[in-house]
């Protein structure tokens, strides 16, 4: 069977006993011959899916199909090649013999994992260690040799939880040219990693998970067009008033509606009302939520959310004993929709003398540069940015009430129900 | 299916191959046989290399000491405990976080995975017992010329015995995912079953049978002391004995009763702990099964028959003694081994469920 998605998950659903809502309905889809990564804060749930569609743990509601077939079938685990988190293979077994006896419970027959053993071996560069005994082995050999066991039955579909762990810089860049080597073949690969800088450049389309929900889903572009923004560096010789020189300079389209700030760091922000026909940077909500983010005054923040890049980005991470609202199901904000492009709306920022205008129009662009060159000023750079993977990760697991990353841990929804946000 | 039940079963041999007290249990078992055809019989004499001792029945001495020694002390305690520890942490392993994921990512059913991970767990004492079994056999047939294929009935005795302690280590290793808790729990579980087993039912069912006799003996002697009261009491010349009789009457009756209570007290306490017996493996019981595969029918009397000595005093333990061997010998090996293994399923079971039910 080889028509309809590698992985169609509906509404799967795991509570662990004492109430530990570690999935909660997620819904996930992964075309044939994709790579796609899974992204989430510790916690949120992404080893429990990998492992229920692994059969490894029983769900408490699953819906959906995994290479055709009900999430569970265990005829379909031959077709599947799995590289389970912190893996421990017998240590009594060197690497070949692992192979050997994993393909063995994979139903391969005897010469096809003697061959396929050896390649693979090759492959992931462990020939020579191929007859040493796994105790002797080091981390990262350890997991090109849990690679190439994912692969020793030649899957279809290959499921790798945490692939890069523990390994160093070139056997990271080895294990990404086999996962594009894979990637080549066709074979459908899902990710389940922290290090997200190596899932940006392999990754077809991501999931990010937050306390058991899928928050966003789609492809890098999809995910991050929204956040996609233009910065123009401007030269002034005369600072006196930078403001409202540029504030008259927008175009009066734009005007009526602008919500003009000023953040307590100085940095002018420029936004738009909920109500206003254009220049919804984002909901005043979510707004509102970054400003309480505690940045430290200074920093360097902006209307279009998250950090600028090339600035320190600013610790969101769970605070030990933070009020964070946990367990609940996120709200709507939880997952900012900062659609500029879509909704054609434009956000400005000033800081200093860089202007940000949050839209993928080039256009609109071309109308600003024009005024502000009429006005005297002069144009010293103009660059569209895209935020990356991981500013899309902060986001997304930011909780909108605290500001911060959500808290570490399953959901223990019943536990806390009513408890103060 | 075969291809991955030999998968796991050659795994399981890896696994033992790797472990040093394998090898050492299976270089002291090859001593422990390399001893037993040191043993040898001349005449009407033991010979143990090259020194002769004299013996009544040196047949029945030299099989004595593959029951009692080779297999009842060495592979039914020393080698136990050794293989105890070696497969204690077979499962407790096998179903920690990063290795359980491996099997169960595989198109192979859970419960045939823990069936198959239990019985290549059974591979070590199986091997243990192989090498004692062949060896005695050739030892026995050479040095006394009884080539005795009964023998290699040590090989399912012992198996069943082990299989019972494992089956007990395999549970408390699946629900505690610990190798220690599951060790020690065993063999305290093992100790309290032996102490059943070995001790309190025979000791128990001996004393049982000593009173019952007593009580015999002593209505025997207050028929007759209440005949002789009769006698005196209807001769008017015995007059005078008649208080002396009538006391030993009324004593002798006493005792009777006495004895008679007593054993129905150890009748009805006998009971349960026969009832408890009977749900819980019977070590002991299964081991000396071995005895009526090695000697004959004959031997194993004139064992019992060896056994009494009886003074005056002695005559109710000796019965006593005598009687319990008889009701323990009438016991059937269905009724030994099935009820033992049937205690043997139950657990298994039991771990099976949590194995399968169970999240990792």
């Amino acid at each position: 069977m080889t028509d309809g998605p590698a992985i169609d998950l509906q509404n799967v659903t795991k509570v662990y006993p004492r109430q530990v809502h570690a999935l909660r309905g997620v819904t996930l889809r992964v075309g044939r011959g994709e790579v796609f990564g899974l992204l989430g804060p510790n916690g949120a749930g992404k080893s429990t899916l990998v492992k229920v569609m692994m059969t490894v743990v029983r769900p408490t509601r699953a819906a959906g199909t995994v290479l055709g077939h009900p999430v569970g079938h265990k005829p379909t685990l031959a077709r599947i090649g799995y590289l389970p988190e912190n893996h421990r293979f017998p240590k009594y077994l060197t690497g070949r013999q692992v192979l050997e006896f994993f393909a063995a419970l994979a139903k391969v027959d005897r010469p096809t994992r003697r061959r396929r053993s050896a390649e693979l071996l090759e492959l992931v560069g462990m020939s020579d260690w191929a007859d040493t005994r796994i105790a002797t082995y080091s981390k990262g050999m350890l997991q090109r040799v849990g690679l190439a066991q994912a692969l020793v039955h030649d899957p279809e579909l290959i499921v790798l939880d945490e692939p890069t762990d523990g390994v160093d810089p070139i056997g990271r860049r080895d294990i990404l040219d086999v996962l594009g080597q894979l990637r080549k073949q066709r074979k459908t690969v899902f990710i389940n990693s922290h290090a997200l800088s190596e899932l940006e450049t392999i990754c077809d389309r991501v999931a990010i998970l937050v306390q058991g929900q899928v928050a966003r889903q789609g492809s890098i572009d999809e995910l991050t067009i929204a956040r996609q923004r233009y910065e123009i560096e401007i030269g002034a010789t005369d600072s006196m008033n930078l403001r409202e020189r540029v504030i008259a300079l927008i175009p009066a389209q734009w005007k009526p509606a602008a919500n003009v700030t000023q953040p307590p760091s100085g940095v002018m922000n420029v936004a738009q009302p909920p109500s206003g026909v254009m220049n919804v940077a984002q909901p005043p909500s979510a707004v509102f939520d970054r400003r309480s983010k505690s940045f430290a005054p200074g920093e360097e923040t902006s209307a279009f959310g998250g950090p600028q890049p090339g600035a320190a980005v600013p610790h969101r991470g769970p605070q030990p004993g933070a009020a964070v609202p946990h367990g609940e199901p996120l709200p709507a904000a939880a997952v900012p929709q900062i659609d500029f492009g879509t909704l054609d709306g434009v956000g400005l920022e000033l800081d200093g003398q860089v202007l940000r205008i949050a839209t993928t129009d080039v256009n609109r662009i071309q109308v600003l540069i024009d005024r502000l060159r009429a006005a005297g000023f002069l144009i010293l750079r103009v660059q569209q940015v895209r935020p990356s993977l991981e500013d899309l990760f902060l986001d997304t697991v930011a909780h909108p009430g605290a500001g911060r990353a959500a808290m570490p841990g399953a959901a223990r929804v019943p536990a806390r129900q009513g408890a103060p946000a | 299916m075969i291809r991955q039940t030999l998968a796991i079963l050659v795994d399981a041999y890896r696994d033992l191959n790797a472990r040093k007290l394998f090898w050492i249990t299976l270089i002291l078992s090859a001593l422990i046989v390399v001893a037993f055809s040191l043993v040898g019989v001349h005449g009407n004499a033991i010979t143990i290399a090259g020194y002769h001792i004299d013996a009544r029945s040196p047949v029945f001495i030299y099989k004595s000491i593959f029951s009692q020694v080779v297999i009842g002390a060495w592979l039914t305690w020393a080698a136990t405990v050794l293989a105890l520890v070696s497969t204690a942490g077979i499962f407790p392993d096998f179903i920690s976080g990063g290795s359980i994921d491996l099997y169960l990512a595989k198109p192979i059913g859970r419960l045939r995975l823990f069936l198959t991970k239990y019985f290549s767990g059974l591979l070590f004492v199986a091997l243990q017992v192989l090498i004692v079994a062949v060896g005695s056999y050739l030892a026995m047939g050479i040095r006394i010329g009884q080539w005795k294929p009964s023998i290699f009935w040590a090989i399912p005795i012992v198996l069943c015995f082990f299989s019972y302690l494992f089956s007990i280590c395999v549970l408390l290793g699946v629900s505690t995912r610990s190798t220690i808790a599951a060790l020690l729990l065993t063999i305290v579980c093992w100790m309290l079953l032996a102490l059943v087993d070995r001790v309190a039912e025979p000791s128990l069912l001996m004393f049982q049978k000593v009173y019952e006799y007593q009580a015999d003996q002593d209505r025997q002697q207050a028929d007759s002391n209440e005949a002789f009261l009769r006698r005196a009491e209807a001769d008017p010349k015995a007059a005078k004995l008649l208080d002396g009789a009538r006391e030993r009457a009324q004593t002798s009756r006493q005792d009777a009763d006495k004895s008679a209570h007593t054993a129905r007290v150890l009748q009805n306490v006998h009971r349960g702990i026969y009832a408890l017996k009977t749900i819980t493996p019977k070590t002991t019981d299964t081991i000396n099964l071995l005895d009526r595969f090695i000697f004959t029918k004959a031997e194993l009397n004139g064992f019992s028959q060896n056994q009494q000595s009886p003074g005056p005093d002695q005559a109710a333990m000796v019965a006593g003694a005598r009687e319990m061997a008889q009701e323990l010998r009438s016991r059937s090996t269905a009724w030994i081994v099935g009820t033992s293994l049937g205690f043997e399923v139950v657990l298994v079971a039991g771990a099976a469920w949590v194995f399968c039910r169970r999240d990792y």
